[in-house]
């Protein structure tokens, strides 16, 4: 059993339309949420091979910026890298999606 | 006050000297030009380290104006800009959205010197505005087009999950590449306008689209129509704004001349029309040695509506028909009242993308004829500002 948590901090004003996190575990999925500000979520009891969707758009300014981050123990986790998102992943567009794919180790 | 000046003055020189180094060398208009722009983007680089630097990025601003062909400066920023600078944290949205006061705020200065190196000018003023059209706090995350946008999100997302899925339990030969392919398409539909362009059900591969529901290719029409519709109800929101100015030359003292003035403004719905309610109050004092030494007092109130004819997104025309009400408490020119009733209509004119041309007629409705003429002058503000 793993633990991941999901760090997403927006800057620049406030997200337009939110930030959601959609997590699948075989095609199923598991848990979902939209939140209206920068927000920590801490996924417990991990246990095989997941997907992680983060999508939704920053603040409508010149100055919007969203930063991902996964934060996780290495020796528990096994992130694709070839196939995510960067991590930490910094977006200044306006749309900004994360698509992270790991398997508990 | 010349002390006040002589003091900005020499703290402007001081830095200057003082940060030699950093100081970028000026060689042509368009370096000028660029020296202007690099500035800039170092006063909005939320990386400074503290307040003293910031100031000192402002008084470098001021110091490379000076050095101009028209030797003056002009400063126009928010205080939450400049705490900003100091606590680069201030930008995060728990932060930022805390930050009201400073936000809305206004600070601005403008200063020119004569040929011998004098003031010949200094401005100031302080302003602070309730602005419920201002995007970075007004969001959309509640509207109706929020619901379509999570609609279509949920599709394309469950679509991807259901794709990759596929792909591997079939051993497909490509799947890597299958994979990227998705993902590219998804990044370059990301803009850097703030706007969200829904994918086409086109731009995918085929054996992606029958992951995708049958819904699908509404999203795109029905989002675009509700995301305009929940922009311009944001953007019809009440905006008030109230700020006073104070202007300083080498002859005059600290109150002789200055303004204060409220602004609001409020959109009203209508399909082919955008209209805006528009009330302005002024009241100004002027004072002058130039011809015979007077002070003028003045109070000036503006009501009007402001309507655009639209073409698509962009406005052709512009009226504002209005009444001005006007009391001059001191001052009065030759022959002139010291109640005036006017009627006014601004009319503005789209003649090329950035240029309009405004006519502005005035109406005496006390003595029944023409204020002045017909007005007819090139606006060279509203250009810059475009």
């Amino acid at each position: 059993m793993a633990n991941l948590t999901l760090q997403v901090i927006v800057s620049g004003g406030l997200a337009d339309y939110g930030i959601t996190y959609r997590l699948y575990k075989k095609r199923q999925l598991i848990q979902a949420k939209k939140y209206e500000r920068s927000f920590e979520k801490t996924f417990t009891d991990l246990d095989g091979q997941y997907s992680l969707y983060i999508y939704g758009t920053g603040p409508a300014t010149d100055d919007k910026k969203v930063t991902i981050k996964l934060l996780f123990d290495d020796s528990e986790i096994d992130l694709f890298e070839s196939m995510s998102s960067d991590n930490p992943l910094e977006e200044k567009t306006y749309e900004i999606s994360g698509d992270y794919y790991f398997k508990t180790t | 006050m010349k002390k006040i000046i002589l003091v900005l003055c020499l703290l402007v020189s001081y830095n200057a000297f003082c940060q030699e180094q950093k100081t970028l060398v000026v060689i042509d208009e368009s370096t000028k030009n660029e020296v202007k722009k690099i500035i800039s983007e170092e006063i909005t680089d939320k990386k400074s380290a503290n307040l003293q630097d910031v100031i000192a990025n402002y008084f470098q601003l001021a110091l490379k104006d000076l050095g101009g062909e028209k030797q003056k400066f002009e400063l126009k920023t928010t205080l939450f800009n400049l705490k900003a600078q100091a606590n680069k944290d201030l930008w995060t949205d728990y932060n930022y959205e805390k930050e009201k006061f400073s936000r809305n705020f206004q600070i601005e200065a403008r200063l020119s010197l004569k040929d011998n190196n004098r003031i010949n000018d200094f401005t100031y003023g302080f302003g602070w505005s309730y602005n419920g059209r201002n995007r970075s706090i007004n969001t959309l995350i509640n509207s109706k087009s929020a619901a379509i946008y999570e609609n279509y999100k949920d599709d394309l997302t469950n679509a991807q999950e259901a794709y990759f899925y596929y792909l591997e339990q079939t051993n497909d030969s490509k799947v890597k590449e299958k994979r990227d392919k998705i993902r590219a398409i998804k990044d370059k539909y990301k803009s850097d306008e703030n706007e969200i362009k829904i994918i086409p059900l086109t731009e995918f591969p085929e054996d992606f689209r029958r992951f995708l529901s049958e819904k699908y290719e509404s999203y795109k029409e029905k989002f675009i129509r509700q995301n305009k519709a929940d922009i311009d109800s944001i953007a019809r929101r009440p905006y008030f704004f109230i700020g006073v100015n104070n202007s300083l030359n080498d002859h005059s003292k600290i109150l002789d001349n200055y303004k204060i003035q409220t602004v609001f403004l409020k959109g009203v719905k209508r399909n082919n029309l955008k209209m805006e309610i528009d009330f302005r109050n002024s009241y100004k004092v002027n004072d002058s040695v130039a011809i015979a030494a007077f002070k003028r007092k003045e109070f000036s109130s503006q009501l009007g509506l402001n309507i655009s004819i639209m073409t698509k997104e962009i406005s052709f025309i512009e009226l504002k028909p209005n009444f001005e009400y006007k009391r001059v408490f001191s001052g009065l020119m030759e022959d002139e009242k010291k109640n005036q009733f006017l009627a006014n209509a601004d009319l503005r004119v789209r003649v090329l993308k950035t240029l309009w041309v405004p006519l502005i007629l005035k109406y005496d409705i006390e003595n029944g004829k023409f204020f002045g003429f017909l007005n007819i002058s090139f606006n060279f503000e509203a250009v810059k500002k475009e």
